[in-house]
């Protein structure tokens, strides 16, 4: 096993343990959730195959609903960013493509370049994650605030705990 | 056959996609009712485990407040036992009831699927479907038991709904929960024609087995009056504060099988 699948594992154990010890607990208002986890799914490498971040994806929502007891509510979330993951980073490519062996980060790509990236699956994530536990659109704007307030503030903490990783 | 073939590897991607998000879904839609298979959820051993540990970590910055609340509840018993004392009671009736206390190990708040995981389970005597109180009052009901954890349906849940009454005047409601403010719920079925006022106490019915009766749930924080259904829409304000639960009591009501037989009778009257 090479060095940085160690690596990922690793992340991937980060990731559900500080989502569901610690994120999970903190409490500000019910508009504020934040959603730390899928910054596995954000920094996994640029030419990963498609089918295995889709697999990763399912297995990741997967351990969060395991804890939250929220069976199928995560899992079906981080497989929709897992299916998008590859067009998005499509869509974001510089002019003459992304270097081989890169992974998104901020020191390979900048850091406009990472918030782009990071806000689309969020959002993405989020509208999906919040509509699938609110079962539809009855608290249609209740939710909309929710989503978008969780957004930045996931958004603010996947930039910190990204910033974390690296230093590592 | 062959373009069939040329179709599914063409779009593998996207259909294996979707055979996954269909399997999601049904996870969701079996497991999220009110009865859920216990394989994924939070009274599971080796999750409810972890947290278990994580937490008795991290008690010890919450200590001061656990034990504030212990003494303010501590405070209203005795209070309510020095009522009971100048009576001479001849045969108590037993009422059947009886508290097993047990500690919060995970919770969630804001969401709208808020379940509890507590730390006792088969083994301690408890079963789905018993109430549950805090301190202050009522937190919810038992919905599945793993032999050291179960899993607690909070009020603050919009699968819970729960039988109540308003002190003052025996009107009988049913509380449920929609979603907006944590420790709010949405009292409704009090007909028009009951004089309703804020701060009125609202307690449990004791109509269904799971609760005794008048176990306090909440006061009327706001009501209106539905013009076309005659029935008020109330906001009430629980008493529990589920930000700040670590222990809570669960109920178990030994005259439970008698009392739903004897229900079929009452209804009939």
């Amino acid at each position: 096993m090479s060095r940085s699948n160690i690596k990922y594992i690793l992340l991937f154990i980060v990731s559900v343990l500080s989502q569901t010890l610690v994120f999970d607990n903190i409490y500000f208002s019910s508009y504020i959730n934040i959603f730390i986890y899928i910054l596995f799914l954000l920094l996994l490498p640029i030419e990963t195959n498609k089918f295995v971040v889709l697999g990763l994806s399912f297995i990741l929502g997967l351990s969060i609903d395991i804890f939250n007891s929220t069976p199928g509510i995560h899992a079906s979330a981080t497989v929709l960013i897992g299916y998008l993951r590859p067009a998005i980073l499509r869509l974001y490519a510089p002019r003459e493509g992304y270097e081989p062996n890169k992974f998104p980060s901020i020191k390979n790509h900048g850091l406009n370049w990472f918030i782009k990236y990071s806000i689309s699956i969020i959002l993405i994530h989020h509208i999906f994650l919040f509509f699938v536990d609110a079962y539809g659109f009855s608290h249609f704007f209740y939710t909309m605030g929710k989503i978008l307030i969780s957004s930045v503030f996931s958004l603010i903490f996947i930039i910190i705990g990204h910033l974390l990783i690296m230093k590592e | 056959m062959k373009n069939l073939l040329n179709f599914i590897i063409k779009y593998a991607f996207t259909l294996v996609f979707i055979l996954i998000e269909i399997l999601c879904f049904v996870l969701i839609f079996t497991q999220n009712s009110y009865h859920r298979f216990s394989f994924v959820n939070s009274s599971n051993r080796i999750t409810a485990t972890i947290s278990q540990q994580w937490n008795s970590v991290i008690e010890y910055t919450k200590l001061k407040s656990i034990n504030d609340s212990l003494a303010l509840e501590n405070e209203r018993l005795m209070n309510n036992l020095e009522k009971y004392r100048k009576y001479e009671i001849p045969a108590i009736e037993k009422s059947g009831f009886k508290y097993i206390s047990a500690k919060i190990v995970s919770s969630s708040v804001n969401k709208y699927q808020n379940y509890i995981t507590i730390d006792k389970g088969k083994n301690h005597g408890i079963e789905p479907e018993m109430g549950v109180i805090g301190p202050n009052g009522i937190v919810g009901i038992v919905v599945s038991t793993s032999n050291k954890y179960s899993t607690i349906l909070p009020v603050i849940n919009p699968n819970s709904k729960i039988s109540v009454k308003l002190e003052k005047n025996n009107y009988f409601g049913s509380l449920s929960w929609e979603s907006q403010k944590v420790n709010q719920a949405f009292l409704s079925e009090i007909p028009g024609y009951v004089s309703v006022q804020k701060g009125d106490i609202v307690v449990t019915s004791g109509f269904s087995a799971i609760f005794p009766d008048g176990i306090p749930v909440g006061s009327i924080n706001s009501y209106v009056k539905n013009k076309s259904t005659d029935f008020y829409e109330i906001i009430v304000d629980l008493f529990t504060d589920f930000n700040n639960l670590s222990y809570v009591y669960v109920i178990v009501n030994s005259n439970r099988n008698e009392q739903l037989e004897m229900i079929p009778e009452s209804e009939n009257e």
